[in-house]
């Protein structure tokens, strides 16, 4: 296969050639798990939909993608008329930032996040003054990224593309415990970037029940079939949130919903397909899984299929990461706001 | 790359490996790794179909091939990382697709009573069916396939590159073989056709039938028993032991050639009540004579306890004698007397050993030569079965 990047472009923008070392950068504006400590703070997601950005070839209306994603995010930053979208994007990144978009691209182009909304959410750090070599956008392996659409030359002047995979990056050489996980990660989420962006899709999966945040980072580490087992009811992935890597990066997690499936995950499965037509963000990525199972949830019961319950995979490790103090899972403790354009 | 020519190179590079150890006799050089740089390396995974595994609704399967029966989606993978879900058809991604081969001396696997002094041409694959804390062998054994190297090696190439390098077996090792079931077996039954033998050297975890169907092509197997509670291989292996203790007593059923590892980690599974368990469980259910390595623990991977002090070794080693075990040895105690095979009726050295360097002294076809005792093992060719 060709390249997929330029192997220097990552190398060197994104920081990893010049490391042999520990992390030398510290993200300057963490949303940690502190900020949710606060117990009259509500964690705010966005159910942003529109009609007409779904094509019926499964690509998104870019222009009308984007405009929801400004939408989104304007309802995100809770802004009254006076600010725009682009001031809630620069509370949360800043010029020097290196920004990692973790895309789940496992199901292929039928079920991946659409590489136009991936391209908007590059464009809008742009604008706020992270140059395009500074933003990658990237999941385990080159040969997946490019079976979910992802090209080299659609990409190019938006942000890099890389995968683990790529010739050069790799993960980290040694395991690094976060309570019950032990694993290598990837040297994109190590070391390659200062922030994060979880861009996950909204979709059953056959043992954790929901996938849409917290599980498309099982894709930063080395071993994530190590975890599968009862990962809808173990600490596997709060634990694995809790990592510095991961709980000190995240800034962002948008769920692409504008195409979601309902059963029969994670692999792409026609019959539990249907158009949800947009997105789900929030900067509590726990908050955007307990929203998620709720959407899944109710979509299987209207189609009359049994509860994640009854399937023996309700997605506990939700309710876990809020005992962990990753995020908010309460319904009660979340605040779901609407957007559309 | 001239793969022909590299191929050439590292076939020549292993002959005098081979030379080194069919010295017979004398102390012989242990011939070190032999890189597997020279062969052509892949990025291509495998998509050979697997063997027992059951077809379940909606694409999912649910592999049959050891104890863990993981239930997969279409798109993902078993818990070894190398078995695949292929729209409803399970594939083992590493068929012919070895990540490591080197002409290893046959003492290293440890076997002991298994063709002293020969060499086995060692091979493994990505992946394991268990992830045990102190793993030597992590940096393969808890990868997939493409997360690290690939050498396209049929199990044909396989067989014949154990003949060329005059290996007299083929060791499947370093990770866990099972999970590498079919291009074990093929490879196994490709090197019996040329009169090359098969060990296997694994954790044990297999369901009943692939072990029935595979002991028929091995001619050794050396099994990790890593401890005598279900607490231990669950909290540090991810593992389960009624498992293994029902392998075992297959493999002594089908009359392959069998010898155990137990590593003691202090603290661990050091305790004198589990392995006098242990050792009485050994001698009812296969037998006094099948020979035990006890082997000195040192930290690695996750587990960051010290090294096992060398006088828990020994005092293990003499309590499992008391129980009846007629061979014990301890192993990463580098020139311990008790690496030594001695005669258990009347004491004479049969096997002088200093690491992986081997001199036999009284034994001739398979009997001390002192008082003619039988010391059970594989001693000559191994395709002829065993003789104790
Ligand atoms: S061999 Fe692999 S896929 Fe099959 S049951 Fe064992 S761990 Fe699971």
């Amino acid at each position: 296969m060709k390249p997929i990047y330029s192997r220097r472009a990552v190398l060197t923008s994104m920081g990893l050639a010049a490391f042999t070392g520990p992390a030398l950068w510290l993200p300057r504006r963490s949303q940690s798990a502190d900020s949710y400590l606060n117990p009259m703070q509500k964690s705010r997601v966005v159910i942003a939909r529109a009609e007409n950005i779904l094509q019926p070839d499964n690509t998104l209306d870019a222009e009308r993608a984007g405009k929801l994603l400004d939408e989104a995010m304007r309802a995100l930053g809770g802004l009254g008329e006076k600010k725009e979208a682009v001031d809630v994007w620069r509370s949360l990144f800043s010029p020097a930032d290196r920004v990692a978009i973790k895309i789940n691209s496992l199901a292929g182009r039928m079920l991946s996040p659409h590489p136009e909304l991936a391209y908007a959410i590059a464009e809008r750090l742009i604008e706020i003054g992270i140059p395009a070599d500074r933003i990658v956008i990237w999941d385990r392996s080159e040969r997946e990224l490019e079976k979910a659409g992802y090209d080299p030359r659609e990409a190019k002047g938006k942000a890099l593309l890389a995968a683990t995979d790529s010739q050069g990056v790799g993960y980290e050489p040694q395991p690094e415990i976060s309570g019950s996980i032990g694993s290598c990660f990837s040297r994109i989420v190590s070391k390659g970037c200062t922030a994060l962006i979880n861009l996950g899709v909204l979709k059953d999966h056959d043992l954790s029940g929901v996938s849409a945040a917290m599980k498309n980072l099982f894709g930063v580490i080395h071993n994530p079939n190590r975890y599968h087992f009862d990962v809808h009811k173990d600490p596997y992935l709060p634990d694995l949130c809790l990592h510095p890597y991961i709980k000190n990066k995240i800034r962002l997690t948008i769920c692409d919903g504008f195409r979601g499936q309902y059963d029969g995950g994670p692999a792409y499965s026609p019959k539990g397909i249907w158009n949800y037509g947009g997105l789900i963000a929030s900067t509590d990525q726990t908050a955007v899984d307990s929203v998620a199972e709720s959407i899944l949830s109710r979509k299987r019961r209207e189609n009359n299929l049994p509860s994640f319950r009854e399937q023996d995979r309700e997605p506990l490790y939700i309710q876990l990461a809020e005992e962990k103090k990753v995020g908010r899972a309460d319904p009660s403790r979340i605040d779901a706001v609407e957007a559309t354009i | 790359m001239d793969a022909s020519l590299n191929r050439r190179k590292f076939v020549q590079a292993s002959v005098c490996a081979g030379c080194a150890l069919s010295m017979g006799g004398t102390l012989l050089a242990a011939p070190g790794a032999q890189a597997a740089d020279a062969l052509p390396l892949t990025k291509e995974l495998s998509d050979q179909e697997a063997l027992y595994y059951d077809k379940l609704d909606d694409l999912k399967i649910q592999c049959k091939l050891c104890p863990k029966e993981c239930r997969v989606a279409d798109k993902e993978r078993g818990y070894c990382g190398v078995r695949e879900n292929k729209g409803g058809v399970y594939t083992t991604l590493v068929y012919g697709r070895p990540c490591t081969l080197h002409v290893d001396p046959i003492e290293k696997k440890p076997l002991f009573h298994y063709m002293p002094g020969t060499a086995a041409f060692s091979i493994a694959t990505a992946g394991c069916n268990m992830e045990c804390k102190f793993c030597q062998n992590w940096d393969i054994s808890q990868f997939r396939p493409e997360q690290i190297r690939m050498i396209d090696l049929s199990p044909q190439k396989t067989a014949d590159l154990a003949k060329e390098t005059k290996s007299q077996t083929i060791a499947y090792t370093y990770s866990e073989p099972v999970i590498f079931y079919e291009y074990m077996y093929d490879a196994a039954k490709a090197a019996r056709e040329l009169g090359v033998g098969s060990v296997m050297i694994s954790n044990g975890y297999i369901q009943e039938k692939p072990l029935r169907a595979l002991c028929k092509q091995l001619t050794g197997v050396k099994i990790d028993f890593k401890a005598f509670t279900e607490k231990f291989y669950k909290e540090t292996c991810s593992g389960e032991l009624a498992p293994v203790l029902k392998a075992l007593k297959i493999i002594r059923e089908e009359g392959v050639w069998l010898e155990l590892v137990v590593l003691i980690i202090p603290t661990l599974n050091d305790g004198e009540d589990e392995n006098k368990s242990m050792a009485e469980w050994i001698v009812k259910n296969l037998g006094d004579q099948v020979p035990v390595h006890l082997t000195r623990y040192h930290p690695t991977y996750k587990l960051k306890i010290t090294s096992t002090p060398v006088k828990t070794l020994e005092k293990l080693r003499s309590l499992m004698m008391k129980e009846g075990l007629k061979y014990v040895y301890l192993g990463n105690v580098a020139g311990h007397p008790s690496e030594n095979t001695k005669c258990p009726e009347c004491g004479a050295m049969l096997i002088r050993r200093l690491g992986f360097q081997t001199q036999i002294e009284n034994l001739e076809d398979g009997e001390c030569k002192k008082c003619h005792t039988k010391i059970p093992g594989v001693w000559s060719d191994p395709l002829v079965k065993i003789s104790g």
